[in-house]
């Protein structure tokens, strides 16, 4: 066993409620954020909104992600934000993604199914919601790709990056 | 029967100029207090600076926690290391467990194979084989057992042979 390591992937997933700061047309602002912090972070994810909550997953190196959750913490268009799980994953769900977004009622009604609950509340999800969740998730199609979140651009550039080397 | 939600987190974060050891004192005597009324148990690890603390209780209570310590400026740069679902606790019996003694500290980083104690690089194995080897170590946490050879050289095989099990095990 040894205390360095190559940079271990994680993941992170954390619920949160909308504030009344929190308009509609924000998600249009979130998501242009994601497009241009995460790509440099290397973190990609998932954002789910539904019934007034926020259910975001973050994937990438432990560091990037803790620096990225801070930030989200702070941010006054949602509240109560709780840490749901952050474990050491060996690959991605949302590798394309520097950041998808589902908020289908389709998709909800999937996960209640799948999970058994009545009503879709973040907060009560257990580790096993959780990833069953991620999966409708990471195979939900969205009809329109370009309106479905962004779109991990930085794949390609990062390969190049892998090719020559560079940690 | 098992607890709802029942979740670990481990948490790394460095000492700010505002921590003496009499401040170390008084935080283990308020995360003793806190923890108690939140259901919360575990460790707190303190050496090269840095801090470590292992949170064990409801996930929603661990939360509450988290958002109280981040803001305490008697540390910096806290870092999550894990949050995960547990089966059952680690710590059941210490509201927050405090190696007093840096030396059997020190013995129990080089017995899980760490060279030197920094928070911020231990993956998950590395945590787990901390967190049951300080479990272990529970009679050597008082003063009273200063070392001998041979109490040494007990524990080291006690814990071997745990760290062993630990990684014998699914868990």
């Amino acid at each position: 066993m040894s205390n360095l390591k190559v940079i271990q992937l994680y993941r992170l997933y954390y619920a949160s409620t909308a504030t009344q700061e929190y308009l509609p047309h924000d998600i249009g602002n979130i998501l242009k954020s994601c497009k241009t912090v995460n790509p440099s972070l290397d973190v990609t994810g998932m954002l789910f909104f539904g019934e007034g909550y926020f259910l975001q997953c973050l994937e990438g190196s432990r560091e990037n992600i803790n620096f990225l959750y801070r930030k989200i913490t702070r941010d006054p268009r949602h509240k109560d934000v709780e840490l749901l799980e952050f474990k050491e994953i060996s690959e991605r769900y949302f590798e394309e993604w520097s950041m998808k977004y589902v908020n289908s009622a389709n998709v909800i009604f999937k996960i209640l199914k799948q999970t058994g609950l009545k009503k879709f509340n973040p907060y009560l999800l257990d580790s096993y919601a959780l990833n069953a969740m991620t999966e409708v998730f990471r195979d939900y199609a969205p009809p329109d790709k370009t309106e479905a979140g962004v779109l991990n651009t930085a794949k390609s550039k990062l390969n190049i990056f892998n090719i020559f080397g560079r940690a | 029967m098992s607890e709802v939600n029942l979740a670990t987190l481990c948490y790394a974060s460095t000492a700010t100029e505002r921590c003496s050891a009499i401040e170390i004192g008084l935080i283990v005597e308020a995360a003793k207090k806190n923890n108690a009324r939140l259901n919360i148990t575990g460790v707190l690890f303190f050496g090269n600076n840095y801090f470590l603390q292992i949170l064990e209780g409801p996930r929603h209570h661990i939360n509450i926690l988290y958002n109280k310590i981040i803001k305490d400026e008697r540390h910096t740069n806290m870092q999550v290391l894990e949050l995960r679902e547990i089966g059952s606790r680690c710590f059941p019996e210490w509201t927050m467990k405090y190696m007093r003694s840096p030396s059997v500290a020190a013995k129990i980083y080089r017995e899980v194979g760490l060279k030197e104690f920094n928070p911020y690089l231990l993956d998950s194995i590395a945590l787990n084989a901390l967190a049951l080897a300080f479990r272990n170590h529970q009679e050597l946490d008082e003063e009273k057992h200063a070392e001998t050879a041979n109490h040494s050289e007990l524990a080291k095989k006690k814990t071997n042979f745990d760290i062993l099990k630990l990684f014998g095990r699914n868990t």
